[in-house]
């Protein structure tokens, strides 16, 4: 029943597909920073070249709608208060409400940058399989073993987090049905809505924490430990793509900064 | 899911649809509670569109499944009560006398009251996850995969306390991949085949066999049993009870054996 999310792994082949999931995730940080030293100009141009690297990543129209209607309310928001709240140059007046010239440029700008984040991210969530990503996170938690820290450790801590908030909220849609369908009303009285939140929470919290035990008993009588040394089925090097994919990006951000778009 | 699904189900009637897994039993039925809404088209209940479960809930409850998964409460009696509990005009004590009463209609008797569902067996906790549909008063019944995971006795005494609500006079909506033990009691029969909800007689085993085929179900044990005996010029009534069943199969064999 459960259809995969749109902005989850999307196997491809692409030019995005084949990069080294450790370029990928710096990159991602690279742009999350790049696109608050820039203007409204530069963020609008990386949000357009954002939606044209999932679309030429296969993903599509839909999965651009898809990731920008999940933020859609709050850009509208941001965008809004923006716009009225900010002194300047008024341009238009209704009542005591004033939009002002600065106010529509910081709107666009939050909006811009938003929408930038959002779309570099999903970049990222659609081209790289979370086998891959926990490989890359292990990778780049390695100097951690100094301090005695197990890379493999914190790699799969993640990689399960990440994994576990599409079960978690499947978890709780299943349980409200089940609650709904036996008569269980969340509306009404203040009291009955407090007591629905608790049928809903106190079992959510056993639920999870069962699941969390299924899992871990499942791990190991399948002989998986993490500080046992593994071998990846694909082994990814670092190439000049993946080089030349972060100087690109740097080359990008560095000129829109310098040149204040 | 579906490219077509026409059907009418009458007051009071059992009917019965099955289809393979992920043949869209399930949705068919999210469908009905009003859970999932239609592209197109409507779910009508009692004349009035359906729209959500929360506008149906005193009218229709809805058996997901494997229910017993979410089962928290610590005796029978609170677990049944539960949704009475969230209703701001029933007490206590009201909602633990009918979740009683909903607990004998299911065939446990009062030495279950008191007792915790994590101890009950998987059939139990079938039927005390039924008795909790009925403390609602929901006129339609909508039962998901109700005697899945259970043993033969388990699945036999669910059976039965579906049974007996039929015979109450409650509508119920049966999904499920084992049909035997409903062809005794059910009024209607559907199929889901290549995403479409086919009726099957249940009057005449062949025909009946023949839209089974073409849910690419292999026919229950009773229709392949029956149309085997045919050929041996032996006739089997297929909606026989559990019991009737094994007894006319038992007679047959003691005249072949003969």
């Amino acid at each position: 029943m459960h259809l995969a999310h749109p902005l989850t792994f999307m196997p491809g082949t692409s030019f995005l597909h084949r990069l080294d999931a450790r370029a990928k995730a710096a990159w991602l940080v690279m742009v999350s920073i790049g696109v608050f030293v820039v203007g409204p100009w530069g963020a609008t141009g990386a949000a357009v070249i954002l939606a044209g690297l999932i679309v030429m990543a296969g993903g599509g129209f839909s999965r651009v709608g898809v990731a920008l209607r999940g933020i859609a309310l709050f850009l509208v928001i941001a965008f809004v208060s923006n716009a009225l709240l900010q002194p300047g140059t008024v341009i238009a007046r209704v009542g005591y409400v004033a939009v002002t010239r600065e106010g529509l440029v910081a709107g666009w700008l939050i909006c811009a940058r938003l929408a930038a984040l959002v779309l570099a991210s999903a970049v990222v969530s659609i081209t790289t399989s979370s086998l891959e990503l926990s490989s890359a996170l292990e990778r780049f938690f390695a100097p951690a073993r100094r301090i005695g820290l197990e890379p493999a450790e914190i790699a799969l801590v993640i990689s399960l987090t990440l994994r576990a908030i599409p079960m978690l909220i499947d978890e709780a849609l299943e349980l409200k049905k089940s609650l709904e369908a036996r008569g269980v009303r969340f509306a009404g009285s203040f009291r009955a809505r407090i007591y629905g939140l608790y049928l809903m929470f106190v079992p959510l919290i056993f639920l999870s924490m069962r699941r969390s035990e299924e899992l871990a008993l499942a791990m190991e009588a399948r002989g998986y430990h993490p500080r046992r040394a593994r071998i990846w089925l694909r082994d990814r090097r670092w190439a000049a793509r993946d080089t030349a994919f972060i100087m690109l990006t740097l080359v990008l951000i560095g000129a829109a900064w310098v040149r204040g778009w | 899911m579906f490219s077509s699904a026409t059907a009418t189900i009458y007051e009071g009637e059992c009917a019965v649809v099955c289809g393979r897994s992920g043949s869209g039993k399930t949705t068919l039925l999210d469908l009905m509670a009003g859970v999932v809404r239609p592209n197109s088209g409507v779910v009508l209940l009692f004349g009035s569109e359906v729209g959500s479960l929360e506008r149906v809930v005193g009218q229709v409850a809805y058996l997901i499944s494997e229910p017993e998964r979410y089962f928290f409460e610590t005796t029978v009696v609170s677990e049944v009560a539960l949704a009475l509990r969230t209703r701001s005009r029933i007490g206590r004590e009201e909602a633990e006398s009918r979740a009683r009463a909903a607990l004998r209609t299911v065939g446990l008797d009062d030495s279950y009251d008191e007792r915790d569902p994590v101890h009950l067996s998987r059939g139990e906790k079938r039927r005390v996850a039924i008795a909790a549909l009925l403390v609602t008063d929901a006129r339609v019944l909508l039962l998901d995969e109700p005697l899945i995971g259970l043993d033969y006795k388990g699945s036999i005494e669910v059976a039965l306390a579906i049974m007996n609500l039929v015979r109450d006079g409650a509508t119920v909506v049966v999904a499920t991949h084992e049909l035997d033990p409903f062809l005794f009691f059910a009024d209607r029969l559907f199929a889901i085949a290549d995403s479409r909800l086919l009726e099957a007689p249940l009057d005449d085993v062949e025909s009946l066999f023949d839209v089974l085929s073409a849910a690419s179900l292999v026919a229950s044990e009773r229709i392949e049993l029956s149309l085997l005996a045919r050929k041996h010029g032996l006739r089997l009534d297929v909606r026989a009870s559990e019991i009737d069943f094994i007894e006319q199969m038992a007679r047959a064999l003691a005249g072949e054996v003969r």
